[in-house]
């Protein structure tokens, strides 16, 4: 029951017709409310897919350095091809979206839910092809297949409105059927054709192209990749340096320890409390209360045990307990 | 050729990419390598305006590699008519044919005549020159007899020999020397189209105006009817030659007569002109043939003429022909605005069109503008044409007196009504939704206008005013408006007096028992309750049931020619009308277009007159001698053949004529404004054609205020080869200063690959190219390309030469400093002062006394009237 | 919230992005609240690992720790609803719109995840943080000074325990704001394995900073011992930064030229690497022997923490915003 699109480079005459109907049926604002420069790329110039141009026209311009007439008939080719979301069979957007916003429908379509769409903004880098946009009002946008007009068994207004049926619409089963037909045909005529998005292409794509030449020549990755790739990978690591540094610092902590009761501190000795007391610390600067002392148990006691070293170091030990203390309290546990 | 299908016409070219899905092969030749290069399986770039040399190098090719199709063109052309020996070839004139008068720049084709029908034919000499003669009245008198064939073609003068000998200089090598293009590109294309023709496959020709567009434009047509009629493309189906009209039901405008020279139906309108046009009876003499179809013209006037004036035509007064308003010379678009600026032209309505924009040497017909008293302007937006007064030009507004009144107009989902495209398919539209705010149509205000008119006039007791009085208009009446389906069935046309509605323009009688608005499409509500334009039945070939194609629901024009003489199919392949014997009628999947029980074998008897007089196999039944014209006796006015023309303003020598390297009888206006650059001088060597883009429409005034639209293809640009951009210091995406002696604009650059430099008589020749979207209002704006065009024309139909002209492009922004170099481009200028008014005075009173002499039917007309009064114009192909 | 410009955006005409997403227009909030969440996991570790295995002399540091992770964490919070384009939404991620109250838990999406963590923490945080209050004496509102008993904070295990389990969020936190950058298909952030474990590393190294910095400043002398672990334990930490920040570029390989190359990565390399772990190290080291071990080490603390920010910038903007120039930022 999956829908989707197929769109066939070979016969798009790069006309926009699917870009203004997209935009007419789905009352997007044009790009800068019209008033853009002139890109200087070939007849593009609303550059990519965005949060307003949800169909996206590339061209692209082959001609051969050999600028003679045979030559400039050589191999000269004026590739066009109608972009749009690929309703990804596995979607990074769908993947990564933390509010649900972004749903499967029952056309197996990817859905952005208004209502839901918080602007967390984690769909728009997690998208290997750079469909997701971040709209004027702060969510993320997208084709929506025309999820309304699916829903009327409507076919969505960019197929509709395709002169030359470069875009068709339907069961991408069916639609992949067709594809396959024409990639033969056209190869039976020496035409280097394939369909981009099948399995291989991060599990399918229902919005699939037949294209003649590098995905990449058409702005698109040859081996995209999902964003959950090394996500697991990032979280272990992270977790083996949390310990690293964990062990790191307790080694760190207990190395005056190791180091008896000299270490870095005797640069501070001059400046702080006479040698005999180096362990201690200083009187705690605060008020005592009742509830504070009864508190203070919380750090074992180390209060009294200065304190009492403070009236006769040799309690200490018993004072503590023994290395209850686990030695910090100076006694040798 | 001469057609970007796929950048402007992408919906039609749905069908050409569904032939090219099917193995049809598509061959684009054109300059640039635009969306529809892109889609084809070959794109041959040659020069503007060498079409004519590369057609006709395919006429050679045929000829001389005997590829052409005998049985075809001996029976359905006139390859066989022996030619009077009056005529002379440009070859011994060099550039000329005989009967040219060099002073007056005109021709007078008495000289191309057929042989037999010299001496002692009517001098018809006006009458040769009116272009709707092209619609198939002879200027040679074909009354007394047929004309002489030689079935042999051996005949040095007949036909076919003369096209042999016109063409045999059209060499591969000739042609790639004009052209800039290679032999072997030549070649595969001549050997394509040969093989692609016969009793087997078919050819068609696609063009649109950028074939039209030169001061040669229908010359160019004519070329390939040539091939299209030796290698027996016409008539057939999957052939023809296939004009793709420039916008939306132009083809209706054209039927339903928007033409100043043409009352609906295609029937010539009256000229003052003509002396022979003073009456209706001189009328029909002289415009309607004896033998052919059109020898039905009586009928059609006068049912026309009932039409019109309903009771008031009657048998005693001429039907009302003298209701007729009569021109007294080019009324067509730019003699308008020459007239304006004479102040001969006062007022002026501008409906759905801008052409302080779209207008060639714009700046001039702007000018022209600042000189009427008053303007109205109908269109969807306050279109540049409605703000001429505030064009940056401008620089005093105040200073111009013309009253504008804009009128918001409604859009096409917001009115009934019927779009006829190119292949005269006729479709309804029903109203969709209601327009917005004071939005009105086009019905409406024509419906109100002339309302309001009638009781302008209703007390006067003027004759002038009378036509007003009579004009039939009783449409009823929905919402302010005439409804259009009351509309649609006047022209249907309908029984006098009961109001029965006529099925076909087979039952209009030239009695006055019938009337109708437009012949051609008498059958499309053939009775109350059925609008063939609204039906909608499809199938997967000829679909006869979807909507309705005048004439008679034909979807392929001279359809007989599809099958032999015989009658039988060419072939089982393109099977598509033929003969059956057992029920000794034509039959097929069309409408046949010839009378369906007339017998191939059947024999003409001239005498008879009408159809009669043509034979069983003769297709072509609009012509007096029922054939394809490959020499045109007469109709045309500049040459009875296409022969290679530089454009009036061109990079090079003519290839093939040094004497008259242009058209001779090209139409010229030399006003002030309106500077021509000499061939080859060197202060603007370039090339540039103008055109338009998918995204946008004309002049931009139904998509520059869209900002959808807009931001698809937001600035004006030139397309420029890498080879110009480096020697001019051009970037991509840079600024741009193009000029020519009319004006000077500034644009971005695309450089791109596209576009290549031509090889052309040895010399390099460069050629960029201009969309001509932008003007001063809108979402985006940008400079008025058209600003640069010069008014010049085609002598047959007054068509702009845009698609080829000289400039001169450097890079960065001082149009300003060009412009102040310029000197006598004209600016929009306060009210006509008493000079001028006087002159316009002047030129009124002559016009109207050579009106007066015209419809002295003795006396001969001397006086060549005054500009602009000097030649008339025919069909617009916009 | 609005897209960059349209230069910027056809900056990538001709060499469109391929195979890749486009920039999620994060910006400062995020920045800061990468910096604040790594300070505020950081503390709160620190803070444990001392109650586990300092002496009396850290009850300070102990008490400051805990003091600063949890309104650091309130902070968090707040930066990250006002970066939502629609902030009043910020609910939609904890629970499910559409079916309330059914919690939004989506494990496998690290934006989700981090809401968990994030908020789990939280509920460590606070007792810890109203403990460290009581513990100085400022916490008199009885109801809370119940809770704390009620939690059992009073006994050493229970604190250790309960503040235990909370260093294993509050260090997911950290480590998990590096991760969120690994779960994108930008590459020089997917490919960066590491970051996670460097903004980990880069947090405690941060949060020791802060710490020392405090300290410092409120009781110089007093603090001496304390500072003394702290400024070891930090060189630790920025010793193991400086690695992986190497591994993490030489991993990276050409990905990580947003991050090392033009503007940002002068930054990088001087501010991050330069300034935020090398100066640091130099200074405890001993270089500038002319000034006081205090000052060295304030002044070392300083660079950490600036270090530790620009680490942050450098990460988030610099494959961001490729065509727009450093300083429009």
């Amino acid at each position: 029951m999956a829908k989707g699109f197929y769109t066939d480079t070979t016969v798009c005459i790069g006309c926009k017709a699917c870009q203004a109907a997209c935009h007419q049926w789905n009352e997007l604002p044009a790009l800068n409310d019209g008033v853009v420069e002139m890109t200087g790329n070939s007849y593009d110039n609303t550059g990519r897919l965005n949060a307003v141009d949800w169909r996206h026209v590339r061209f692209i311009e082959q001609f051969p350095e050999d600028r003679h007439q045979e030559g400039f008939l050589k191999g000269s080719r004026w590739l066009m091809m109608s972009d749009v979301c690929k309703h990804c069979v596995r979607a990074g957007c769908l993947e990564v979206c933390p509010t649900g916003a972004i749903i499967r429908t029952e056309f197996d379509s990817v859905y952005i839910q208004q209502d839901v769409c918080n602007g967390c903004r984690a769909c728009i880098p997690a998208c290997p092809f750079g469909v997701v946009d971040l709209g004027e009002d702060g969510k993320a946008h997208k084709c929506t297949l025309c999820y309304d007009r699916m829903q009327h068994g409507m076919e969505p207004a960019c197929a509709q409105a395709c002169p030359t049926d470069s875009i068709r619409f339907g069961e991408v089963s069916e639609l992949m059927a067709l594809a396959d037909q024409r990639v033969a045909d056209l190869r039976g005529a020496g035409v280097p054709a394939y369909v981009y998005g099948k399995e291989e292409i991060v599990g399918g794509l229902n919005c699939f192209f037949l294209l003649v030449d590098k995905p990449e020549v058409y702005g698109l990755p040859s081996e995209p990749r999902l964003p959950s790739e090394h996500v697991d990978e990032g979280f272990a690591l992270s977790a083996l340096a949390a310990a690293a540094v964990a062990v790191g610092s307790v080694v760190a902590f207990r190395k005056d320890r190791m180091d008896g009761m000299h270490g870095d501190e005797e640069d501070f000795a001059p400046r702080t409390a006479p040698p005999v007391d180096a362990g201690g610390a200083p009187p705690p600067a605060r008020p005592a209360g009742a509830e504070t002392v009864s508190f203070m148990h919380a750090v074992h006691g180390a209060n009294e045990a200065s304190r009492a070293r403070r009236a006769a170091p040799a309690l200490a030990s018993a004072e503590c307990g023994g290395g209850g203390c686990g030695g910090a309290c100076g006694c040798h546990a | 050729m001469g057609s970007n299908f796929a950048e402007c016409h992408p919906v039609g070219f749905r069908w050409a990419m569904k032939a090219r899905e099917r193995g049809a092969k598509l061959i684009h030749v054109d300059p640039r390598f635009t969306r529809t290069s892109a889609m084809c399986d070959v794109h041959v770039p040659i020069r503007s305006g060498s079409d004519i040399a590369f057609l006709g190098g395919i006429i050679n090719y045929i000829l001389s590699e005997d590829r052409w199709f005998k049985e075809y063109v001996l029976h359905y052309t006139n390859a066989s008519t022996i030619v009077a020996d009056t005529f002379q070839d440009t070859d011994e004139l060099d550039g000329i044919f005989s009967g040219f008068d060099a002073e007056a720049r005109h021709y007078d084709n008495r000289a191309w005549a057929y042989e037999g029908t010299l001496p002692g034919m009517p001098t018809q000499v006006k009458s040769a020159d009116q272009p709707h003669a092209k619609e198939g009245q002879p200027g040679v008198d074909f009354k007394r007899f047929p004309p002489r064939t030689d079935p042999t073609l051996r005949h040095p003068r007949c036909v076919f020999q003369i096209v042999k000998r016109h063409y045999a200089r059209y060499t591969p090598e000739t042609v790639a020397r004009i052209c800039g293009c290679t032999e072997a590109q030549f070649l595969e294309v001549a050997r394509t189209l040969c093989d692609n023709s016969g009793r087997e496959r078919t050819s068609a020709f696609v063009y649109a105006v950028g074939w039209t567009q030169h001061t040669v434009g229908v010359q160019y047509i004519r070329a390939a009817t040539l091939i299209q009629a030796l290698l027996g493309n016409v008539g057939r189906p999957g052939g023809g030659i296939l004009a793709l009209r420039g916008h939306a039901t132009i083809q209706g405008s054209t039927d339903i007569a928007t033409l100043y020279n043409l009352l609906p139906g295609y029937l010539p309108a009256p000229s003052a002109q003509v002396p022979q046009h003073s009456t209706l009876e001189g009328w029909l003499e002289n415009e309607m043939p004896t033998t052919g179809w059109w020898a039905n013209g009586r009928k059609y006037m006068v049912s026309f003429l009932r039409a019109w004036y309903g009771d008031a035509a009657r048998a005693d007064n001429e039907w009302g022909y003298q209701y007729l308003p009569k021109n007294v010379g080019d009324h067509s678009h730019m003699p308008m605005f020459v007239a304006m600026h004479e102040g001969v032209l006062r007022g002026f309505m501008a409906i759905g069109q801008n052409p302080a924009v779209g207008g060639q040497n714009a700046v001039y017909q702007r000018a022209g503008l600042a000189r009427l008293e008053w303007l109205v302007v109908k269109d969807l937006f306050v279109t540049e044409t409605a703000d001429f007064w505030k064009a940056p030009d401008v620089t005093d507004p105040s200073a111009i007196q013309t009253e504008v009144f804009f009128f918001p107009s409604s859009t096409t989902p917001e009115m009934d009504g019927s779009y006829t495209n190119t292949q005269r398919l006729v479709q309804w539209h029903e109203k969709g939704v209601a327009s917005p705010g004071d939005c009105k149509s086009d019905l409406w205000f024509t419906h109100q206008l002339v309302k309001r008119l009638k009781r302008m006039y209703a007390g006067s007791t003027d004759p002038k005013d009378e036509p007003f009085q009579v004009l039939t208009w009783d449409f009823e009446e929905v919402d302010g408006e005439a409804s259009a389906l009351s509309v649609l069935k006047e022209i249907n046309g309908y029984t006098l007096p009961d109001r029965k509605l006529v099925p076909t323009f087979g039952d209009l009688k030239d009695d006055g028992s019938t009337a109708a608005g437009a012949w051609i499409y008498t059958g499309i509500h053939p009775e109350d309750g059925v609008n063939l334009a609204a039906s909608r039945v499809s199938d997967d070939y000829v679909a006869l049931g979807w909507a309705f194609a005048w004439p008679a629901n034909r979807r392929i024009l001279y359809n007989r020619a599809s099958a032999d003489p015989a009658g039988k199919p060419w072939s089982d392949r393109k099977r598509y009308v033929w003969w059956e014997p057992a029920r000794r009628e034509w039959v097929g999947y069309d409408v046949p277009d010839f009378p369906s029980t007339k017998a191939p074998s059947a024999k003409g008897v001239w005498s008879r007159g009408g159809m009669d007089a043509l034979d069983g196999d003769h297709p072509f039944i609009m012509k007096p001698d029922g054939k394809i014209w490959l020499y045109a006796p007469s109709g045309i006015i500049d040459g009875p053949l296409p022969t290679h023309y530089e454009p009036w303003e061109g990079p090079v020598a003519n290839g093939l004529y040094k004497l008259h390297p242009r058209n001779p009888v090209a139409k010229t206006f030399n006003v002030v404004g309106n500077k021509y650059i000499d061939p080859g001088d060197p202060a603007f060597p370039i090339v540039v054609s103008t055109y338009r883009l998918t995204e946008h429409h004309l002049s931009g005034a139904m998509t520059r205020w869209l900002p959808w639209l807009a931001a698809l293809m937001p600035e004006l640009f030139i397309e420029i080869s890498p080879e110009l951009a480096q020697q001019r210091g051009i970037d991509n995406a840079g600024w741009v200063t193009v000029s020519t002696p009319r004006g000077a604009i500034e644009c971005k650059a695309l450089v791109t690959r596209r576009l290549r430099p031509f090889e052309v008589m040895g010399r390099t020749v460069h050629q960029v190219g201009m969309p001509f979207h932008w003007g001063y209002r809108g979402v985006v704006t940008g400079d008025v390309t058209n600003e640069l065009a010069a008014m010049v024309a085609d002598p047959n139909v007054t068509i702009h030469e845009a698609k080829v002209f000289m400039c001169q492009v450097e890079s960065g922004r001082h149009a300003k400093a060009v412009l102040a170099g310029l000197g006598d481009a004209p600016r929009p200028m306060p009210h006509v002062g008493r000079r001028e008014r006087q002159a316009a005075e002047a030129n009124i009173d002559r016009a109207i006394a050579l009106t007066a002499a015209a419809t002295d039917p003795g006396q001969i007309v001397v006086e060549k009237p005054p500009f602009p009064f000097d030649q008339p114009v025919g069909v617009y192909h916009g | 919230m609005i897209p960059p410009p349209l230069a910027s955006l056809l900056a990538q005409v001709g060499s469109p992005y391929v195979g890749h997403g486009f920039p999620p227009h994060w910006g400062w909030y995020i920045v800061l609240y990468f910096f604040c969440g790594g300070l505020a996991a950081g503390t709160y570790f620190i803070a444990t690992l001392l109650l586990l295995v300092g002496d009396p002399r850290d009850r300070e540091a102990v008490r400051l720790g805990y003091l600063l992770s949890f309104p650091l964490l309130l902070l968090c919070a707040v930066l990250l609803i006002l970066d939502l384009g629609v902030p009043l939404r910020f609910w939609h991620m904890v629970v499910q719109s559409e079916r309330i109250p059914v919690p939004m838990f989506k494990p496998w999406s690290p934006i989700s995840l981090g809401t968990w963590i994030l908020s789990i923490f939280g509920l460590f945080a606070a007792p810890a943080f109203l403990w460290a209050l009581a513990e100085g004496g400022r916490l008199h509102w009885q109801p809370a000074v119940s809770l704390i008993r009620w939690a059992g904070l009073r006994s050493r295990p229970v604190m250790l325990a309960w503040n235990a389990a909370g260093t294993v969020f509050g260090l997911a936190l950290a480590g998990y704001t590096g991760v969120l950058v690994t779960g994108t298909t930008i590459p020089v952030w997917q490919n960066a394995r590491l970051m996670g474990a460097l903004f980990l590393v880069s947090a405690t190294s941060t949060s020791y900073a802060l710490l020392m910095l405090l300290l410092l400043r409120r009781d110089a002398a007093g603090s001496a011992p304390t500072v003394a672990k702290l400024a070891r334990a930090d060189r630790f930490s920025m010793v193991l930064e400086l690695v992986l920040i190497a591994l993490l570029v030489v991993l990276l390989g050409r990905a990580s030229r947003p991050l090392t190359t033009g503007g940002f990565g002068v930054l990088f390399w001087v501010g991050v690497v330069g300034v935020g772990v090398v100066a640091p190290l130099l200074l405890h080291r001993g270089i500038m022997r002319g000034w006081s071990v205090p000052r060295r080490e304030l002044v070392a603390a300083a660079c950490v923490l600036a270090g530790g920010l620009l680490l942050r910038f450098v990460v988030v903007m610099s494959p961001q915003y490729p065509a727009v120039s450093l300083w429009s930022l």
